[in-house]
């Protein structure tokens, strides 16, 4: 709250200075809403983690998309200069990394993917070309803000197979007949520390190439693209939790992997003139 | 009651014979209900005929037909020469319903438009439109003529030659321009006998078709031909020397029997011979010539004539409009146009000779045949200083003798405006006897011809404040070097221009032309025009500029005389166009009106062009070249890709400044708000006062 208070201080000391600003057809305030695809092809290629996904069964099954959703209040400050708070969230999944020693020797998981979902909040400048007026145009954004990611409680299902069949140099392999699935009761104790989870804070540095052309007086269309990097903040938890599939660190550093390689978005949605 | 039905006769002829008043004759203007053909928008039209079908051609074949059919016909309807339901226009729907009298539904079919034009020129479309221009009537010499001409029009649009000749054009491969002159050669042929058959029933005598063929072959040469004598340029001041000029008339020269192997119509030989042979198939010929008198045809000649002049000056052809002046002059010696006329052309060959342009306003005196061919000898043997002598000693005297016309007093302003930025012109050579100049001068002793207008204090205030304006400009214009660089950039961009201090304007026909890759959308632009066109109105509001819209698009709700409005104003910026000069309005007087009726004087035009960077490839391979930046350059220039530019230009009708020209750009489709949105940037900015 108190930084939002700062934020809308910041917007009204730049509006006294901005008497000769123009804005689309007269307008200076613009309300954005737009869909975000990204596909986590980097992700994919980089994990070393099994990608199964659960849907009546587990599959294997690479995630080639996630999908997230933005707003953001802007105020035009100049003819080619604009500023937004912007709040997002974004769906995602995650292949995490289970613990080897769990069942204290030799067994595999068949764990679905991670559904997660990650929770922004930031502040843009949008700076406008030449030919453009606020926020009509092509706009160079460039925002900074902090996110928050979790892994929601899904029920997920887990397969475990401790025999397995064939010793190699290289590791063993496991009989797919020979899984069976955990309890729901037994997972809903030992899946995830889900009272108390690790934090997964991430600052979020992104640029954006965004056109915005006028669709009706008071709406535009809005499309374009935007890199991200996103900067693990959060700090590692002490304790070992032992009694968990997977541990809070793990969880974490999969998240901020994930969310690392969530290189480039592609945006699209409406922008409202106020 | 015997005694009121004269009286009532009479008020019906004079109303029917005088209703344009040569003495202060204005050019031709549409009158009436405006025609679906002007209402319908050029894409409805395509769309109504696609579905009507045509099936002689193949469904995409019938596309592209109507396609360039309907918008080039439509770029006609719009050029701002075509008039409907004037005099001209009812008399030949007249004399056509007259040949059709007896087919009534072929009759409901047609429509007949006036072009104001100088080339003696007559067509149809396959839509039934038929044009005649003002130059064709202007060279005719009886009403029968002018009736053998529609027949022959109408045979062409009841043949379906226009369609003929495309499906023609279409099926043969490799076409040399030889074998569509002998296809088009046989349309004519075709059109000539049957439009016979329609002549010959309404009664016309069958020599006066001999008579249209003698007017085609020497439709190059004025409208009549009159000895002209140098002396007529001659006033009590200002005498040309004769003999020093030594001008001499050139035979007219025409053949019949000219090479007509790449033409589209027969020589006139060849169509003479096969009307001979039509003719004599035919008989129970009539012997009239005329239908509706032959008072009524000279009216409406004379009409013509009187467009003629003001064409020849539109189109800055000097040397024409004075001999047509002259010619015109022995039937109306006190008709004020012809003075109007006449001054502007003075005045114009003295701008064109101030911006050394002279030589574009004669011909060369090699293809000038006839008694003009004096006149074009005349202003091609005349120096800059004699032209100026002359034209300020004809314009002066013509203000003398109508001392109170505005548009004479105008001209006499602009004159004087001229003589000051002309670089070349110095009152003390004129007053200055010793002034060696005045020796090398040996057709019009420049010496004491002008004297009284430099004695005339009139004058001289003018031109003293018109040099005091002058030199501000100019100091104005030197000011610019004490601009930072940043402030010269912005007034190169025309940033800085945009602030003129207007709130009122007159917007006339803003156009929109959208590429794919590199061929016009004809249908998308035409779209795009509709929207923007649409879209304006509700800017200007927001921007609170008034704004008053001559467009098309609009023509239905403006009315026939905003239309004709639009007409004159787009006639003025092709003339100044054209001209490149800044010239006189031809239609002065139509134009001071339409600017007390807006209550402004300025008039913006809006131009919006779109295209697709042809440099896209180009860049993005640049961008391959560096590749780290290619994630940021190439959707840059993806999305970039769009150029739009929207022309503007600012005329001031009363002086013809150009108050604003410049250019706005911005990278995105011409869409309907995005046009809007800039536009509404452009309004608010032409309001701010530098």
């Amino acid at each position: 709250m108190k930084k939002f208070i700062v934020i809308i201080i910041l917007i009204a000391s730049f509006n006294t200075f901005s008497q000769n600003s123009k804005g689309f057809y007269g307008r200076k305030f613009f309300f954005t809403s737009e869909s975000v695809v990204s596909s986590p092809l980097f992700y994919n290629l980089s994990t070393l983690n099994d990608k199964y996904k659960y849907n009546k069964s587990l599959n294997y099954s690479n995630d080639w998309f996630n999908y997230g959703f933005r707003f953001s209040f802007g105020h035009v400050i100049k003819k080619n200069f604009a500023i937004s708070i912007e709040y997002g969230r974004d769906d995602s999944h995650a292949y995490l990394t289970t613990q080897n020693n769990y069942f204290g020797g030799l067994h595999n998981f068949k764990v679905p993917r991670a559904e997660i979902i990650t929770n922004d909040f930031k502040i843009k400048f949008e700076i406008f070309s030449k030919s453009s007026i606020a926020p009509l145009g092509l706009s160079h954004q460039i925002g900074i803000g902090l996110s928050n990611s979790k892994m929601i409680d899904n029920s997920y299902n887990v397969k475990v197979s401790l025999y397995p069949v064939v010793y190699k140099s290289y590791g063993a392999y496991y009989d797919e007949n020979l899984y069976i699935s955990l309890d729901k009761s037994y997972l809903k104790e030992h899946f995830y520390n889900w009272e108390n989870p690790v934090p997964c804070k991430t600052l979020n540095i992104m640029y954006g190439i965004i056109m915005r052309t006028a669709i009706a007086k008071k709406i535009m269309f809005n499309y374009g693209f935007r890199y991200n990097l996103n900067i693990g903040i959060s700090k590692k938890k002490n304790n070992s939790e032992s009694n968990y599939i997977f541990k809070s660190n793990t969880v974490r550093s999969d998240i901020y992997n994930q969310q690392f390689l969530n290189l480039i978005n592609l945006n699209l949605g409406f922008t409202y003139i106020l | 009651m015997y005694k009121h039905l004269i009286v009532f006769f009479l008020l019906i002829t004079s109303i029917t014979f005088s209703q344009v008043d040569f003495q202060n004759y204005s050019t031709l203007k549409s009158n009436g209900v405006i025609p679906e053909d002007f209402k319908d928008l050029t894409y409805n039209k395509i769309k109504r005929d696609l579905q009507k079908g045509k099936e002689e051609l193949s469904k995409s074949d019938e596309k592209i037909f109507l396609e360039n059919i309907h918008y080039n016909i439509d770029e006609i309807l719009h050029s701002g020469s075509v008039v409907f339901g004037d005099e001209v226009s009812l008399y030949i729907k007249s004399i056509a319903e007259n040949l059709l009298k007896n087919e009534p539904e072929l009759k409901s079919k047609l429509r007949f438009y006036t072009i104001k034009s100088n080339e003696t020129n007559a067509f149809s479309t396959d839509q039934g439109m038929i044009f005649i221009t003002t130059g064709l009537i202007s060279q005719l010499t009886s009403e029968a003529q002018l009736a053998y001409v529609l027949a022959h029009e109408i045979s062409h649009f009841t043949e379906n030659h226009i369609v003929e000749t495309y499906k023609y054009i279409k099926l043969e491969n490799d076409l040399k321009i030889k074998n569509l002159s002998i296809y088009s050669k046989n349309h004519e042929f075709e059109a000539d006998a049957k439009g016979l058959q329609w002549y010959k029933n309404a009664g016309y005598n069958k020599d006066e078709i001999f008579a249209v063929f003698d007017v085609l072959m020497y439709s190059y040469l004025p409208f009549e031909e009159e000895e002209i004598n140098i002396s007529y340029f001659n006033t009590d001041n200002l005498k040309l020397n004769d003999q020093k000029l030594n001008l001499r008339k050139f035979p007219i020269v025409a053949e019949e029997d000219y090479d007509d192997s790449n033409s589209s119509h027969p020589n006139i030989k060849r169509r003479k011979d096969y009307i001979k042979i039509e003719t004599q198939k035919l008989n129970d010929w009539g012997t009239d010539i005329y239908k509706f008198g032959e008072s009524k045809f000279k009216y409406v000649r004379n009409i013509c004539r009187f467009e003629c002049v003001r064409t020849d000056v539109f189109n800055a052809k000097y040397a024409k409009s004075l001999y047509s002046i002259f010619i015109l002059e022995k039937e109306f010696p006190n008709s004020i146009f012809l003075n109007e006329m006449k001054a502007q052309s003075f005045l114009g060959l003295v701008q064109y000779c101030v911006n050394n342009k002279i030589s574009e306003t004669y011909s060369d005196s090699t293809i000038i045949q006839g008694e003009i061919s004096i006149v074009h000898q005349l202003i091609s043997k005349l120096s800059h200083d004699e032209i100026i002598t002359l034209g300020l000693r004809n314009i002066y005297d013509l203000k003398k003798k109508l001392p109170t016309n505005i548009q004479l007093n105008q001209i006499y302003y602009y004159l004087i405006k001229n003589l000051v930025n002309d670089s070349k012109f110095k009152l003390e050579d004129y007053t200055n006897y010793k002034s060696s100049k005045i020796d090398s001068v040996n057709i019009i002793n420049l010496y004491s011809v002008n004297n009284d207008i430099f004695s005339d204090e009139d004058f001289n205030y003018k031109f003293k404040k018109i040099k005091e304006e002058v030199t501000q400009y100019q100091k104005n214009k030197s000011n610019k070097n004490k601009y930072t660089l940043k402030q010269l950039m912005e007034i190169e961009k025309g940033k800085t221009n945009l602030h003129c201090g207007i709130d009122t304007l007159i917007l006339v026909e803003p156009m929109v032309y959208s590429y794919d890759e590199n061929e016009l959308n004809l249908i998308k632009s035409e779209k795009l025009k509709h929207d923007f066109s649409e879209v304006i109105t509700s800017v200007a509001t927001d921007a609170e500029v008034n704004i008053s819209i001559l467009d098309r698009d609009k023509i239905q709700s403006i009315g026939t005389d905003a239309f004709n409005e639009r007409n004159c104003l787009i006639n003025f910026m092709y003339q100044i166009n054209e001209n490149r000069i800044n010239v006189f309005p031809v239609d002065f007087n139509e134009i001071s009106r339409i600017s007390q009726k807006y209550k402004t004087s300025k008039v913006m035009l809006l131009n919006v062009r779109h295209q697709f960077d042809p440099d896209v490839m180009y860049k993005i391979m640049r961008a391959i070249l560096i590749y780290p930046a290619l994630p940021i350059i190439a959707p840059i220039v993806l999305l970039n890709r769009n150029v739009t530019d929207i022309n503007i230009l600012i005329l001031d009708i009363n002086n013809g400044n150009v108050e604003l020209e410049t250019k706005y750009s911005f990278h995105d489709k011409p869409r309907k708000y995005n046009l809007g949105a800039r536009t509404f940037e452009i309004f608010s900015e032409l309001k701010i006062k530098n």
